[in-house]
């Protein structure tokens, strides 16, 4: 890793986790039965124009986010996973996604979410999603394109699919 | 994660063969102890010092007549069109008596009555519970990075959030996505 690189350890707090700031000693359930965590890899570059359908839960937020002309799944993945365990969810490129769930609090669900590449983690984060919803993690460079990975969570009670899951729910 | 914890996991960490746990905690050292981060820097060159060296042998190997000695012994081995038949036919040769016929064309039968004699049912109506609006809403309660720099955007529709990770390590990503691209950096 680049020295230079390593010392831009980017702490968003001032941004990104001011709303988390009250939510700080919020306490977190861990209900028995775990929680569902999907991750969904998608290839996303300017070859070609198609959609995959298998994304097509996905259509409206990447039409609103992306400049891409063409979408693929590459990769699908869902575990149903112990609270306050990590595992690891192996990505395309050498890149790894350890997860962990830490509890859900109001139909919330809290993931401890790093992304390696190699050996080196890009992100380390702890994020809090809206239960059966999607969070985004996007710009890793693969093949032609970039990777957009969709990390998903549901609470095992949940009877609905994720929001925008991709291909069963 | 001391250095003296790490090093003995630094080749199983390059190798990804680490649990989950610890491969987290590694990777987490290894940005902060410039010792280790050279240990798997060396790793790093050793492996592409071994794949290129394995290539160059390989490269040496003269393939271009396995293919010509293969052939004519694949050939004679093929089975004539016959004899796949009958194999063909050995493997999937009905096992049933002629009972089995009999058999079954009395259940078709009685599938049949029963089709028929069922009153016809109601069409279906259309569901009255509109799906459900999708809210992907979420936050970041806390955040590292070693890139050069990330983008936070959502998506207004959805209230999808989107982190974008811009690394020139890993090349510039272009995209057109206007002032909610401007980095957070």
């Amino acid at each position: 890793m680049h020295g230079a690189a390593r010392a831009v350890l980017l702490l968003i707090a001032s941004l990104a986790l001011a709303p988390a700031a009250g939510d700080a000693g919020e306490t977190l359930a861990t209900p028995d039965d775990g929680v569902e965590v999907r991750i969904d890899t998608v290839l996303a570059s300017n070859v070609g124009k198609a959609f995959d359908p298998a994304l097509a839960p996905l259509k409206r937020p990447f039409r609103g986010l992306f400049p891409y002309s063409s979408y693929r799944l590459i990769q699908a993945e869902r575990r149903v996973m112990p609270w306050k365990r990590e595992e690891r969810f192996l990505l395309p490129g050498g890149r790894y996604l350890v997860i962990m769930p830490r509890g859900v609090h109001e139909d919330r669900v809290s993931l401890g979410v790093m992304l390696i590449q190699g050996t080196r983690p890009l992100v380390n984060t702890v994020l809090t999603l809206k239960n059966r919803g999607v969070f985004l993690v996007g710009g890793p460079r693969f093949g032609d394109g970039v990777l957009i990975i969709a990390i998903g969570a549901r609470t095992r009670q949940s009877a609905l699919p994720l929001h925008t899951s991709v291909g069963a729910p | 994660m001391t250095c003296r914890e790490a090093r003995p996991l630094l080749p199983l960490f390059f190798d990804g063969e680490l649990e989950a746990r610890q491969m987290r905690s590694v990777a987490l050292h290894s940005t902060r102890c410039t010792a280790c981060e050279e240990a798997l820097r060396e790793l790093e060159h050793l492996q592409e010092a071994v794949l290129s060296h394995v290539a160059a042998l390989v490269d040496e190997v003269d393939l271009s007549q396995v293919w010509a000695g293969v052939a004519p012994r694949l050939a004679s081995r093929v089975p004539s069109l016959a004899a796949r038949g009958r194999a063909w036919w050995e493997e999937h040769r009905p096992s049933w008596s002629m009972r089995g016929p009999a058999f079954a064309a009395v259940a078709v039968a009685a599938l049949l009555t029963l089709v028929i004699v069922q009153p016809t049912p109601e069409v279906s109506k259309p569901l009255a519970v509109p799906l459900a609006k999708i809210d992907n809403s979420a936050r970041l309660d806390s955040m590292q990075s070693s890139v050069d720099s990330v983008a936070l955007v959502t998506e207004a529709e959805t209230n999808t959030t989107l982190l974008w990770i811009m690394d020139d390590a890993a090349g510039a990503v272009e995209h057109a996505g206007g002032d909610a691209w401007d980095s957070l950096e």
